[in-house]
């Protein structure tokens, strides 16, 4: 499981998403350099958000996709036969996928967040290195480590990689405003009400694994609130991983 | 063959709404780029929903929108003020936006707090803003303090204002300089004992010590200016208003020339009133 993992890390360098990401971020702080320079400058405040929400969103897209065309791509091109000759179950070999494109998500999480707190300091001028920004690691990983999950699951069930892909996308729009529709579910009644609150309860709810509010405004994350996130994400990959590789073992390739 | 005719149907009508909704959103954004965008943008009970988590993030995008057109319009303005009740409404909007999407987020309180008071002429609305700020942040003296300088300065009231200021001066990092103003205020509005009583009461708080030296000081002065305004009426009353303080030392009213905590003498005004060195107004 471990080569195939390794092999998927270096897989995803040699696709170049690592510059691509990179490119995108420090096209980003010079956007943030260009508004910053304006009269009335730029607080960190401002950076710090817009960042957090740049990595979120460009690594959440990122997982959706590249795990989704990842896989698919390996099931086009024949590569999948090769992997599957060698000693190595199918759920070994989705579980090893997995393990690899997490291991390029954390490197990029570290990646984003290091550009966003460069940034952040040098823009903003805060006296001290902004670290705090670092909890966007755990947190923008443990959302992507859910997705992921739903990305292996949902390709297995969908005949394309088109739909995998914007089914898992549909699944981050919704789960990131899982508190969101609980509140609408407050504003209903009858049947819509009752539609509305089953949705929440079928779908993840990626604000439990968002650690921003207490990173940025209550002075760092508990731990209790860091094991929920942490207890939560195990809990939901290790259900969608499973049943991915249930779906896999039993699929006609 | 009435497949392909239903295709290119669709295709038609598709075509003529885009064609449709590119030239209304093109008009409208000429007719007026804020009111092309308040129509854009939806209200914020309706898009608190549609950020998908990530409010915080939606909200500092709307705030840098609004500071960037802010900005343009103040270069078209050329120093004059921001008065147009339309764009003052529009910006009411995108700051109500703001701060319902993030609470949390202080900026936008004292933007809106000083240009509804200076440039909108509407200090209650900017006072308003700032009160928010008081309860959102209540361990930043910044919003008790621009709300007490906005009741001082726009609606002299020098009760509100004194009370803000001495709100503001227990919080941390608060100048130590508000204690004393908070104590001017409230002399110049209810009398030096009033002052002097709650300078005394400020001080039993655990207050940093640069803050404490300087209230004492205060308190000192305060003092001897109570004491001189009691035997300046007790003169009054049987001579009739002094020409100087030294007139109260020759009639006993005073053992000897009152000073202020830095050892100056404290002044008799034209008006009659007690002056320290140290207070820049006349009470």
């Amino acid at each position: 499981m471990w080569p195939l993992a390794k092999y998927t890390f270096l897989e995803s360098i040699r696709d170049r998403i690592y510059l691509g990401f990179f490119t995108g971020l420090v096209v980003l702080n010079l956007l943030f350099l260009a508004v910053g320079s304006s009269p009335w400058g730029l607080t960190n405040h401002i950076v710090e958000r817009l960042g957090w929400l740049a990595v979120d969103v460009m690594l959440s897209l990122l997982t959706a996709i590249y795990a989704v065309n990842n896989l698919n791509r390996e099931r086009e091109r024949k590569i999948l036969y090769g992997h599957l000759t060698l000693p190595l179950g199918r759920s070994r070999y989705l579980l090893g996928k997995a393990l690899g494109i997490t291991m390029s998500l954390t490197l990029l999480a570290f990646v984003g967040a290091t550009v966003i707190i460069v940034g952040d300091w040098y823009l903003t001028a805060v006296e001290s290195v902004p670290f705090h920004m670092y909890w966007m690691v755990p947190s923008v990983m443990l959302k992507c480590m859910i997705l992921l999950g739903y990305a292996i699951l949902l390709t297995q069930l969908s005949s394309s990689a088109l739909t995998a892909t914007l089914f898992t996308l549909g699944l981050y729009l919704i789960s990131n405003g899982a508190e969101e529709l609980l509140g609408l579910a407050a504003n209903l009644s009858g049947l819509s009400r009752t539609l509305v609150e089953g949705v929440y309860y079928l779908i993840p709810n990626l604000q439990l694994v968002d650690f921003e509010q207490a990173s940025l405004y209550a002075g760092g994350v508990t731990p209790e609130r860091l094991g929920l996130g942490l207890g939560y994400a195990a809990a939901y990959v290790t259900a969608t991983l499973v049943l991915a590789c249930l779906v896999f073992g039993r699929k006609d390739l | 063959m009435l497949g392909v005719w239903a295709k290119r149907l669709v295709s038609l009508v598709a075509l003529t709404a885009s064609a449709a909704g590119a030239v209304a959103t093109e008009g409208g954004l000429r007719q007026s780029r804020e009111a092309a965008q308040e129509r854009l943008t939806p209200p914020a009970p309706i898009l608190r929903h549609f950020t998908f988590g990530h409010r915080r993030g939606v909200s500092a995008l709307l705030w840098v929108q609004t500071l960037a057109w802010y900005g343009g319009e103040a270069i078209k303005l050329q120093g004059k003020q921001f008065a147009d009740p339309d764009k003052l409404r529009h910006t009411k909007r995108q700051i109500d936006l703001i701060i319902e999407l993030d609470p949390q987020f202080s900026d936008p309180y004292l933007f809106a707090g000083m240009l509804f008071a200076y440039d909108g002429k509407a200090p209650l609305l900017g006072i308003s803003y700032l009160e928010k700020g008081v309860e959102q942040f209540p361990d930043n003296y910044r919003f008790a303090f621009y709300a007490g300088a906005l009741y001082m300065h726009l609606l002299r009231d020098d009760a509100k204002a004194s009370d803000l200021f001495l709100k503001a001066s227990r919080l941390p990092e608060a100048p130590v300089y508000l204690a004393g103003l908070a104590s001017d205020l409230k002399r110049r509005e209810s009398g030096t004992e009033t002052a002097l009583q709650t300078l005394q009461a400020l001080l039993r708080e655990n207050l940093p010590e640069e803050t404490a030296v300087l209230i004492r000081a205060e308190v000192t002065t305060l003092r001897a200016v109570y004491e001189t305004e009691k035997a300046l009426d007790a003169y009054k009353r049987r001579f009739g208003p002094p020409a100087s303080l030294e007139d109260l030392v020759k009639t006993g009213y005073l053992n000897q020339l009152p000073v202020d905590a830095a050892g100056d003498p404290l002044q008799l005004t034209a008006e009659g009133k007690i002056r320290a060195r140290g207070q820049a107004r006349d009470y």
